[in-house]
């Protein structure tokens, strides 16, 4: 069982290829960095040649899909480059896959962005939400999971789609939300900050998803989701950041208070973005069950160093 | 003599807030357990947290079992918290056990050094029967789990009978069958057809894809099973129990009786779908609870249709409310 993951040195990535790796299969791992060890190959994903010959020397039954342009703000910078790595380098895959001619599992990791701003009378998103992308990034990763699908019906390529909502844990990449939040803490532990912190509104709900939960869930979708469909991986329930930061508070044994800076204020906030998580239980018996403050802790750690 | 206090562990659950409301209609002062959390939200509570006391303490930490035990020195102690999502207890089956396993222990081994008189219960699990061993199946019946969840729940079992026998403890297990209320999740099949049932009456959905229509199990109501439990704390001897209501009804019949109480026909919205059909073998768990009606005098009070029509009943309301 040949599995290629793309992104195989992001914090998924990594920890993916080393447990299926563990489990018995042969793991290619494709990134951007220099291989430095067996089936590790270098992967530019606006570079054509690149994409062909990852497929040619990996020669998958199983795909998971994980790289990507993932900075929302830079895409509206450059919209055509994001839609080129995210959607004209799938493509690639898929055509590179579709020659083949061989059954191929194609998991692809999207995002809950591309469902945008929810509607107003929407508790929890399920997978029927109209997506409607409020980001060029997003919009890419919408227009991936409609090439994907594509190629499920004109191909022996099998395609399983995950919409993640946000990760809490650690390895978190610098932007995120949460590793922010978390550095923002050990400043004050460290005397470099000052309480009240300046912030904007924390009160918003957000679906946070533990990492090992996160890790579980698309192994459970390699497994067990149904071929063509589209999955919601997340809680269920909400946690605003004001939560989280109190508990890193907690955690890093300081107080810390906060004061509303109106120029941090977002002119779009909804109140809450939270998704529904039934359809991949239904479908794979994987639920998030793990707590959220143990990931709180992880992530704190793991900037606190 | 003032009223009697009951601590119960797993509060926020099902089985925890239907007991919670059970003792304060019997003038109990209730104490629930809550594990540390950033999220205040429990809905299950919601009808009494302003009549109970909630208590900071985990089932893996020893010492805060103790002193919360200690501080109030309840009369009776009910063991409901556990890790009790079945599936999960196969990726964390070591966090399983120091929860659902050890946990016992811990409250037992606090109530030997605060007050050997505190009465205590242990939920235990049909799920302890897995691979049965004998249908129907009674308090005599050989465990054999199939799940690091059910080998948890055994293993509290042992420890409760232990304890009771090597120290006289008042400590009784509670071996409860498939219980179900409009408080159960969404992943257990009742829940799924009621609420099922309920979306595609309220034009949410059009279908519902199920498994095996002929797989049995033994239903019946949680607020019913709770009384059981207070019942067993009441007994002039402490023993354990098995609580079910000896029938088995299908998915089939499940599917019936939900969609006929919105007024539709249940084969014009329900889909096999072979994703769902779980492997050739079948456990048939039916319990008997011959000892629970004679020593105890309890019995289910809720029919099956009954129970699925309120499911179904509280599932509609719930959407109807939302609008």
């Amino acid at each position: 069982m040949n599995v290629l993951i793309t992104g195989a040195s992001g914090n998924l990535g990594r920890r993916l290829a080393d447990r299926l790796e563990t489990g018995g299969a042969t793991v290619w791992r494709a990134l951007r960095e220099e291989p430095d060890g067996e089936r590790q190959l270098q992967l530019e994903l606006d570079d054509r040649q690149s994409v062909r010959a990852m497929i040619e020397e990996s020669k998958p039954d199983q795909v998971i899909h994980l790289a990507a342009w993932v900075d929302v703000p830079s895409s509206f910078d450059d919209p055509a480059g994001v839609y080129s790595v995210n959607v004209l380098g799938t493509l690639e895959m898929l055509k590179a896959l579709r020659e083949r001619d061989v059954p191929a599992r194609f998991l692809y990791l999207s995002t809950s962005h591309v469902y945008g701003i929810p509607p107003e009378n929407v508790e929890l998103i399920d997978e029927e939400t109209p997506a409607r992308p409020v980001s060029p990034y997003a919009a890419s990763k919408l227009a991936a999971e409609d090439a994907i699908r594509l190629y499920g019906r004109i191909s022996k390529i099998e395609p399983v789609v995950i919409r993640m909502f946000n990760v809490v844990g650690e390895g978190l990449p610098t932007t995120s939300v949460c590793s922010a939040i978390a550095r923002r803490v050990l400043a004050v532990v460290n005397g470099e900050e000052k309480c009240p912190l300046k912030v904007g509104n924390l009160k918003g709900l957000r679906d946070f998803i533990v990492l090992e939960d996160a890790l579980d869930g698309i192994l459970a979708t390699l497994e067990k989701g149904r071929v063509g469909e589209t999955y919601n991986l997340c809680t269920g329930h909400g946690t605003s950041i004001e939560q989280i930061l109190q508990e890193l508070a907690r955690v890093a044994g300081v107080e810390i208070t906060t004061e509303i800076d109106p120029s941090l204020l977002r002119k779009v906030d909804p109140p809450r973005v939270i998704g529904n998580a039934v359809k991949l239980a239904r479908d794979t018996d994987f639920s998030a069950s793990r707590p959220i403050e143990e990931a709180i802790a992880a992530l704190y750690r793991d900037i606190a160093g | 003599m003032g009223k009697k206090k009951a601590l119960i562990t797993g509060i926020t659950g099902q089985d925890g807030s239907y007991l919670a409301e059970h003792l304060l209609g019997l003038d109990y002062e209730v104490h629930g357990l809550l594990r540390h959390s950033i999220h205040q939200e429990y809905p299950n509570i919601d009808g009494v947290k302003d009549r109970i006391t909630l208590q900071s303490a985990d089932l893996t930490d020893q010492m805060s079992l103790y002193r919360v035990i200690e501080a109030i020195e309840p009369d009776e102690v009910y063991n409901l918290g556990a890790m009790s999502f079945v599936p999960a207890s196969w990726t964390q089956p070591i966090l399983t056990s120091e929860v659902t396993a050890l946990g016992a222990t811990r409250l037992l081994e606090a109530i030997r050094a605060v007050n050997p008189k505190i009465r205590y219960y242990q939920a235990s699990s049909s799920e302890m029967f897995g691979k049965v061993q004998a249908v129907p199946q009674t308090e005599e019946t050989r465990f054999w789990p199939r799940s690091p969840y059910g080998v948890a729940k055994v293993y509290a079992h042992w420890m409760t009978v232990n304890y009771r026998e090597s120290y006289d403890l008042f400590a009784c297990s509670g071996i409860l069958f498939n219980h179900e209320s409009p408080r159960r999740g969404l992943n257990f099949v009742t829940r799924k057809v009621t609420d099922g049932a309920a979306r595609i009456k309220m034009g949410l959905q059009k279908q519902i894809r199920m498994g095996n229509l002929e797989a049995k199990r033994d239903w019946g109501f949680a607020k019913d099973y709770v009384e059981a439990m207070h019942l067993m704390l009441q007994a002039d001897a402490a023993d354990d129990y098995v609580i079910a209501t000896g029938e088995t009804h299908s998915v089939r019949e499940l599917c019936e009786v939900a969609f006929a109480r919105v007024g539709l026909n249940w084969e014009d919205h329900v889909v096999i779908d072979e994703r769902f059909l779980r492997p050739a073998e079948v456990d048939l768990l039916i319990g008997d609870p011959t000892k629970a009606k004679s020593k105890l005098n309890w019995q289910p009070r809720t029919t099956f249709k009954e129970l699925i029509e309120l499911m179904v009943d509280a599932d509609v309301k719930r959407y109807e409310d939302a609008k």
